[in-house]
């Protein structure tokens, strides 16, 4: 097994360390609870023992006293700046899912260059409209707003919340409806895309490694290019099942920093800065 | 290779350690973000913003799992 995946397991188990709840049907309500957890995992998934900072930025949003979370945004800024999407690559329990799925075998896709170039845009409009616009525009008469993320995209609740839970709890499992259905639906969707290509969730969807790509080029954690030991050969690149160039911008911002390149570069040329 | 903005000096130094303008301006980017962020996460304490978190991550989120 190699250092990444022994991490992402690691990440995972310590994220949703309350055991216990899979067998009650209880979430964890313990005061560490309202700590942000760097990854993207369900403050609903039974095992949880801290918060999803998308959910928890909604949340705050969405009270009529609050119209933006400076602490929540403070940890992610943190978080960004120190790792950049080394947390998509090694701690994000729900990158760890996608890895697992992909190495199913199935027949496997790179998404063509000029697609991916465009598709990858698409989760910065999921992190301005469904994480912050909407629930700050679109109030109730008390002020009061939804976390539009989770409740219409978000296929990790869905996985590490919903299903465990319904399953568990027979008071939940006979309010299920359409919403259900709904989001099911796009788990089941990403869980399939997840098998032929890599990271679909991550490189297109997720919010929350929109905003970490926003410091991927200038994070402490990053990748460092000896332009006199590269010899242009393109091995990284070949490497890279993102699709990315780290032999041009080893710090680019959809880099979950794999360390494929690393490993794959002949000269060395590669390294961590 | 090395912008003007680092010379005499400097220019040697960061000659030999290969840093050019662009590694100074990110060592000061994500110096000043960094303080910049940590700032907001102890305001954001300072006006009870956690008690909110803790509220919302302490019940099952009905919409969350598909059910609100």
């Amino acid at each position: 097994m190699d250092k990444r995946t022994l991490t992402q397991i690691i990440a995972s188990i310590i994220t949703n360390a309350n055991l216990q709840g899979f067998i009650s049907g209880r979430i964890y309500r313990g005061k560490i609870k309202s700590l942000c957890v760097p990854g993207l995992n369900c403050y609903s998934c039974p095992g949880a023992l801290g918060s999803c900072p998308i959910g928890s930025l909604q949340a705050v949003i969405g009270t009529a006293k609050y119209n933006i979370s400076l602490y929540v945004l403070g940890l992610m800024g943190i978080f960004g700046i120190l790792f950049g999407r080394f947390i998509c690559g090694w701690l994000c329990p729900f990158g760890f899912i996608q890895d697992l799925l992909h190495k199913i075998p199935s027949p496997k896709f790179k998404v063509p260059v000029k697609l991916n170039g465009t598709l990858k845009y698409f989760k910065y409009v999921v992190l301005s409209v469904f994480v912050v616009l909407l629930p700050l525009l679109l109030v109730d008469q008390l002020g009061l707003s939804s976390p539009y993320f989770c409740k219409y995209i978000c296929p990790a609740g869905t996985l590490e919340g919903g299903i465990p839970l319904t399953l568990i709890n027979r008071g939940l499992r006979a309010a299920l409806g359409f919403l259900f259905i709904w989001k099911l639906v796009i788990l089941l969707i990403v869980i399939v895309l997840s098998l032929l290509i890599y990271r679909p969730f991550c490189r297109y969807i997720c919010p929350l490694g929109a905003f970490y790509a926003l410091f991927n080029p200038f994070s402490y954690y990053g990748y460092k290019l000896d332009k006199e030991k590269c010899t242009g050969c393109g091995v990284c690149q070949n490497s890279c099942r993102l699709g990315l160039n780290p032999g041009e911008t080893p710090n680019n911002p959809e880099c979950i920093r794999c360390g494929e390149c690393l490993k794959s570069c002949p000269q060395g040329a590669i390294t961590r800065r | 290779m090395y912008k003007a903005g680092i010379s005499g000096k400097h220019h040697e130094y960061f000659r030999e350690n290969k840093v050019g303008a662009w590694g100074v301006k990110k060592n000061f980017l994500r110096t000043v973000l960094l303080g910049f962020f940590t700032l907001m996460l102890i305001s954001g304490i300072a006006r009870g913003e956690i008690a909110v978190v803790l509220q919302k991550a302490v019940n099952i989120c009905l919409e969350c799992i598909g059910l609100g």
